[in-house]
């Protein structure tokens, strides 16, 4: 009897090891898959966002015509050198510079920006009082999200 | 003989049969969660490209236009011609009117019953989407007024056919209804 006892518990011992172990494989596997799933799922969030952004700026230009010190007073942002810079937090709100992880910024033809992660902005150039041409982009310390040209007739 | 007595709570194989349930679970909910994130990720990824090709469309109709307000100048009438003359310069100058973007149509111009210059076009933008533009040049041509703008009737991005038949759904229609 004391014979059988051990056995069984042996065995027991024996299933319980190999489920471990067996376990440990397939939650590792799916962690992996959730890790997967959280960070596409945060790329899908961060492009939805950075499309919305730059959409709402590059309508934001076309209404002002281009004036980039009119588009700063309604934005409540600061402009120079043909460059406007609106800076956001992690969940996309308004920040200043020192917490920015996003940034959008508007750069009017004649100027050129080079993102972080080797990317470069430049607007089609014009050569015309009547036309502006401006790139509106989406980045971060990575690199580009998004960029979109926006150019507008004024006559 | 005497029963030998149970000394497990956890028979052989109830941890197995535990485990398999709860790897099926973790399974299940992980690659639902991967499913729903990329296509959530696609989604987005479609709305940037919709996003980038409306603007790219939209910058080749802003360049069109300002072709066209170039050739409305060259061709502008004096205050003395007469309607037929100008219309016709105008249709002749529309027939060379040459804008990268511009269909293989061309620009067109229509005056409405109401007496106002139209001029008809659509611009060809990457993966077979259109831009199609009515302005109004009544003001700044036809009545040569200094500074006039030329008004924007139509300014509409048009997908292409397939896409239009994708985004048909299966939603009820009245004359789907069952007779009887």
């Amino acid at each position: 009897m004391a014979v059988h006892k051990t056995s069984r518990s042996g065995l027991f011992l024996l299933e319980l090891m190999i489920v471990i172990l067996f376990f440990a494989v397939t939650s590792a596997v799916c962690v992996n898959l959730f890790v997967q799933a959280h960070l596409t799922s945060t790329a899908g969030g961060e492009l939805t966002a950075a499309t919305r952004e730059v959409q709402s700026a590059a309508e934001w230009l076309k209404a002002a015509d281009g004036d980039l010190e009119k588009l700063a007073a309604q934005l409540d942002a600061k402009a120079a050198d043909g460059r406007l810079d609106l800076y956001f937090d992690v969940g996309w709100n308004r920040t200043g510079a020192q917490d920015a992880i996003y940034t959008v910024t508007v750069l009017c033809a004649g100027q050129r920006m080079v993102l972080p992660g080797g990317g470069e902005i430049t607007p089609a150039p014009t050569g015309r009082e009547d036309y502006f041409s401006a790139v509106v982009a989406v980045w971060n310390e990575k690199g580009e999200i998004l960029q979109i040209p926006v150019e507008k007739y004024l006559g | 003989m005497k029963k030998e007595k149970r000394s497990f709570g956890l028979s052989i194989g109830s941890s197995s049969i535990l485990m398999v349930f709860v790897v099926l679970c973790l399974t299940t909910f992980a690659t639902l969660s991967l499913v729903s994130a990329n296509a959530d990720y696609k989604l987005s990824r479609k709305t940037a490209d919709a996003a980038a090709t409306y603007y790219a469309l939209d910058t080749a109709g802003e360049r069109m236009l300002s072709d066209l307000a170039d050739l409305l100048e060259r061709t502008r009438p004096a205050q003395t011609q007469e309607e037929t003359a100008c219309r016709l310069a105008l249709e002749n100058a529309l027939r060379d009117f040459d804008s990268p973007d511009l269909s293989e149509d061309g620009a067109a111009l229509t005056v409405s019953e109401d007496g106002r210059w139209l001029i008809s076009g659509t611009v060809c933008g990457a993966d077979g989407w259109t831009l199609q533009i009515r302005l109004d040049v009544t003001e700044r041509y036809w009545l040569n007024r200094e500074n006039a703008s030329i008004q924007r009737l139509l300014w509409q991005a048009v997908p292409p056919q397939e896409m239009q038949e994708e985004s048909g759904m299966p939603v009820f229609q009245p004359g789907n209804l069952p007779v009887g």
